[in-house]
């Protein structure tokens, strides 16, 4: 994919070129001295005395020397290339955004099956969770009595449909930090080339004598990522944010990054006017770069503290099943009945596998590298990104085994009542000791 | 201060005028004569060492500013409308007589005086003022050039009325 602004920020070494030399001309300017109508690259004094210096060339190299007051202003004129360097330096090779792309379509689509953006108005999860959930719960509740159905469904219907929602929401938090990143450096980009090919402009034109109103840009990176998160927050909030924790973190740093506004503006009449605006521009640019990274690594901190402080809320492995018991009541149930309940828990089965190895792991390394001076640092949001992604996906790994636990706890009930024999009944002991084994998190 | 500035040309300079700007008028020798000067100054409180610099400049190489003048002035010639043309005409109609006498009349030049103003800046762009007579005082009347920043020189118009 071609990045809109790309070509022009690919461009900025070359505008940096142009840009010492529109602020050396500035610079002469200010002192009375421009170039003459019959050599361009001379500069003399009022722009027609016989005092004159030598220009640089089209990208600011060399120049300098001279009869004017000085033999030569050389040192002078390396002075404001030097300037120049280090307030444009650091925006250099930037990050594109696009080692973001695989981690934000891995965490989309977990989401997508735990219940996240794509959940029904009544199905708890998503179409591959949500619609064979709901059968569960309704042969269950309809069709078969017996003591254990009330544990059963307290734990792998209820709980299990909140862990879903909570771990498609943190999924949904991933996804607003990546698709954020996605976004916000192809902007960011733009918003470089933008205010330097400005800062040239208004040097070339103040040392033309051109009238030129202030150069007021309106940062691109702040409607990419704001946009970018309110997509997909904002998506599953009728849904999600109704019933998980998270969803009141997503929706604060929704409202954070909405809040960023910024406007970077480049103006001044003299050289070192304008190269004080073109720092605070950039300035302008890197607030709104940290202020955004900063919302989106709250919101990710945020998650993991509200994660690790409720885990059976995100872990199914971590809630205790209620006393079930299964020979000493009475109960009732056809093949039929425990067919279907068996059949659409091996379908969630199946989606919690699919979600889970479709989750994979975080980037290995930071995958927006830049400048450690530029956002929230080098490594931006990295480290949270990939704290939340290790906490989601081994939640997801223990609620999967927890779930298939469950679903293996059923049929053994099932296989029970209808044999009655002790095998049976062993296995469902047996099985009921694993569900109580709680796994260590080791995340 | 300005009172301990001195000019390689006009000696200690002492300007009058206040807030709106400062003027001193001099003269120096030039081709043989003695040519007023007139400095003015926009910003006589940032009046220095680099500003009386410039007009010592000017005043070291009166021969290149004239240069450039008579130049301009020639330059000039080719358009009936100018002001050193229609000069020549009224010189001409004083009786010059023959058909072509511009070397003759642009050789009758003489500076008359000689404006420096070497801080007006952006807003008033007119660094050296330049004005021409005819020596021999055939024709009453005047060329100006004007050395403006950053464009050089430029004939002033004639007067509406002519010469």
């Amino acid at each position: 994919m071609r990045i809109m602004g790309d070509t022009q920020y690919d461009q900025l070494s070359d505008t940096i070129g142009k840009m010492k030399r529109a602020a050396i001309d500035c610079w002469m300017a200010d002192q009375s001295f421009h170039p003459t109508p019959a050599n361009d690259m001379i500069y003399a004094k009022w722009g027609w005395m016989l005092n004159f210096y030598n220009r640089p060339d089209a990208n600011g190299n060399g120049g300098g020397d001279g009869n004017g007051v000085k033999d030569s202003v050389a040192a002078e004129f390396e002075e404001i290339r030097v300037a120049i360097d280090g307030v444009v330096g650091r925006w250099l090779a930037l990050p594109d955004g696009a080692e973001c792309e695989t981690p934000q379509t891995a965490v989309s689509s977990t989401g997508s099956i735990l219940g996240s953006s794509v959940a029904g108005a009544t199905a708890p999860g998503g179409a591959d969770i949500g619609t064979p959930n709901g059968t569960v719960h309704e042969t269950v509740v309809n069709s078969i009595e017996g003591s254990f159905t009330a544990p059963f469904l307290d734990k792998y219907y209820t709980q299990f449909s909140k862990v879903s929602h909570g771990l498609g929401e943190a999924c949904v938090i991933l996804e607003a930090n990546y698709l954020a990143e996605m976004r916000m450096w192809p902007a960011a980009r733009t918003d470089v080339a933008a205010i330097c090919e400005s800062a040239k402009n208004r040097w070339a034109q103040k040392a033309d004598d051109a009238a030129q109103a202030n150069g007021t840009l309106m940062l691109t990176v702040v409607a990419a990522v704001a946009g970018a998160v309110a997509s997909v927050v904002t998506a599953g909030a009728g849904t999600v944010a109704a019933v998980a924790a998270l969803g009141s973190v997503a929706a604060i740093a929704n409202t954070a990054v909405q809040g960023i506004a910024a406007e970077a503006v480049v103006s001044g009449n003299t050289y070192g006017d304008i190269l004080g605006s073109l720092s605070d521009a950039l300035g302008t640019l890197n607030d709104a770069l940290e202020a955004q990274e900063r919302a989106l690594d709250t919101a990710m901190s945020d998650a993991i503290g509200t994660i690790r402080g409720d885990l059976p809320s995100y872990n199914l492995d971590a809630f205790s099943l209620d006393t079930y018991t299964t020979g000493t009541g009475t109960m009732t149930l056809t093949q039929t009945h425990a067919d279907i309940v068996s059949n659409n828990m091996a379908r969630i089965d199946s989606a919690l596998a699919e979600a889970y190895a479709g989750l994979g792991s975080a980037p290995s390394s930071n995958p927006t590298v830049r400048n450690a001076s530029i956002g929230l640092g080098a490594n931006g949001t990295h480290a949270s990104a990939s704290e939340l992604y290790a906490l989601t996906a081994q939640c997801l790994s223990l609620t999967t085994a927890e779930y298939a636990r469950g679903h293996g706890l059923f049929d053994a009930t099932v296989d029970d009542y209808f044999t009655s024999d002790a095998s049976a009944a062993q296995t469902v002991a047996r099985l009921r000791a694993d569900e109580a084994l709680t796994a260590e998190l080791g995340v | 201060m300005t009172a301990t500035l001195e000019s390689r040309h006009l000696g200690p300079i002492d300007l009058d005028g206040g807030s709106g700007g400062g003027a001193m008028d001099g003269a120096v020798p030039f081709a043989g004569h003695s040519l007023p000067v007139r400095i003015e100054i926009d910003y006589p409180d940032r009046f220095g060492d680099a500003i009386l610099n410039d007009i010592d400049m000017v005043l070291d190489r009166l021969d290149f500013v004239d240069g450039l003048a008579r130049d301009t002035i020639a330059e000039g010639m080719r358009r009936d409308a100018s002001a050193p043309a229609q000069l020549y005409q009224a010189w001409q109609r004083k009786g010059a007589g023959r058909e072509d006498a511009t070397a003759e009349f642009l050789g009758g030049l003489r500076p008359t005086r000689i404006v420096v103003l070497p801080d007006g800046g952006r807003s008033n762009p007119d660094r050296v003022v330049m004005t021409y007579g005819l020596a021999d005082g055939s024709v009453t009347g005047a060329v100006t050039v004007r050395f403006l920043e950053p464009t050089g020189p430029e004939l002033a118009p004639a007067p509406r009325a002519g010469f």
